[in-house]
């Protein structure tokens, strides 16, 4: 499995379709990781539109030497860092809309397979963000801790200590709402 | 959520916008860059004065042979105007100029692979940079010019060529407490990819979170790392850029 190199190359030589199969791939994904940084899912949607648009009007950026995913996800990062940046001053504090908490449930649905990873998923959202970050990368988003570290600009040992603290963490929140959690 | 398919529409969408957009940048940028590479190398060119054998040697060392002016005791080099009409711009003499030697007002050592000081750079209106005796700094300086000068596509790159620029170029800095930036035409472009080190006039070097939470934004010199992060297969080829001028804010 190619991660989806092999239908950039496609769209880059000239199939228009190919692209769609990256965006099947990576969509919802791509949204769920970035809704981490956001905290709202109509912003997250619109950064991976943008995410998209670089693979499009971009394409001699990617060399083909690392895994898409892994360049895929960090200009999602970059963007989602990048947008903070930017509205860091304007907080929009309110509560997410029925229709926003169901779309959230959608995407998790999707993403997230199994009943436990839906547990550390949830979780996540009450560790600090390098946790969360390391630990969605690694085990939602399945990339390796080399691949995790190059999405967040560290280094593979610093990945590593994130997400072995991040689990810990994890596990504090996770055995605080009565979930027994075997080390 | 949009479905798939809105997605998927909204995206060409937007891609469509963005190559207009660029399209119509990159024919502004054409003739403000090729001003600028001159210009980027008149600054190499004046910054190594100081240090390395004044201005012939520094000249022919780019340039190879000098012209007439050259072979006549200053040193010319020549800058290509926005309708390709080639000038001679002169090279100050820099040995007499005063430099403000007192402070280091960058700390290098992280940067610049041992280098424990920095020169300082007076700034005056037109080119008259004093001190640069740092070898490895003008040899870094140097490389990144060269390859600025090489490609026209990397925005990163093109964001070099219009840092160095000296005069001619209005550099706008926006700045607020969350941090300050420079952009030109493009800000979206720049604001992607450049992260902050500040350094006070104070020899303070801050982190990018120190420098975002300050409460003002003192005009001086700034010393700043671009990540051209974007493309992750050049993950950490952060490149160091000098600031000519001021920052003040809007």
């Amino acid at each position: 499995m190619d991660n989806g190199a092999s239908s950039y190359r496609r769209f880059i030589d000239g199939d228009k379709s190919a692209f769609e199969e990256i965006v099947d791939l990576y969509r919802e994904p791509l949204i769920f990781f970035i809704y981490r940084y956001t905290g709202d899912l109509e912003t997250a949607e619109d950064l991976a539109e943008d995410v998209f648009v670089e693979l499009i009007i971009h394409p001699d950026r990617y060399r083909f030497r690392s895994s898409l995913k892994t360049y895929i996800f960090t200009i999602g990062r970059n963007k989602a860092v990048d947008y903070i940046r930017k509205h860091s001053r304007l907080t929009l504090v309110g509560e997410e809309s029925l229709e926003e908490l169901a779309d959230l449930e959608s995407l998790e649905d999707h993403v997230v397979r199994s009943e436990e990873m839906r547990q550390l998923s949830r979780a996540l959202g009450q560790v600090s963000e390098d946790y969360r970050m390391a630990l969605h990368l690694v085990y939602l988003a399945d990339l390796s801790y080399d691949e995790a570290g190059a999405v967040m600009k560290k280094s593979r040992k610093q990945v590593e200590n994130l997400v072995y603290r991040g689990k810990n963490a994890v596990r504090a929140v996770l055995e605080k709402e009565g979930f027994n959690i075997e080390k | 959520m949009k479905n798939r398919d809105e997605f998927i529409q909204s995206v060409w969408e937007k891609s469509e916008k963005a190559l207009a957009e660029e399209r119509a940048q990159k024919a502004r940028r054409r003739s403000i860059y090729k001003l600028g590479a001159a210009a980027a190398a008149c600054f190499m060119l004046l910054a190594g004065a100081a240090g390395l054998g004044g201005p012939q040697a520094v000249y022919d060392s780019i340039f190879g042979v000098g012209s007439d002016s050259a072979a006549a005791g200053s040193a010319v080099m020549e800058g290509e105007s926005a309708d390709g009409s080639v000038y001679d711009i002169e090279v100050q003499d820099m040995e007499n100029t005063a430099a403000d030697g007192s402070d280091d007002m960058f700390h290098g050592a992280d940067v610049y692979d041992g280098a424990t000081s920095m020169p300082s750079m007076a700034l005056d209106g037109a080119l008259n940079l004093g001190g640069l005796n740092d070898k490895e700094l003008y040899g870094e300086l140097q490389r990144q010019t060269e390859e600025a000068s090489k490609s026209r596509d990397d925005s990163c790159k093109d964001l070099m060529a219009y840092v160095f620029l000296p005069t001619g170029i209005e550099i706008e800095c926006y700045g607020d407490p969350d941090g300050v930036a420079m952009y030109t035409a493009d800000e979206d472009e720049i604001m992607k990819y450049m992260q902050w080190f500040g350094s006070l006039p104070e020899n303070q070097v801050l982190t990018t979170e120190e420098f975002n939470n300050l409460k003002e934004i003192p005009t001086g010199y700034y010393k700043f790392t671009m990540d051209c992060s974007v493309d992750a297969e050049t993950e950490g080829s952060d490149r160091v850029f000098w600031l000519i001028g001021e920052i003040s804010l809007p």
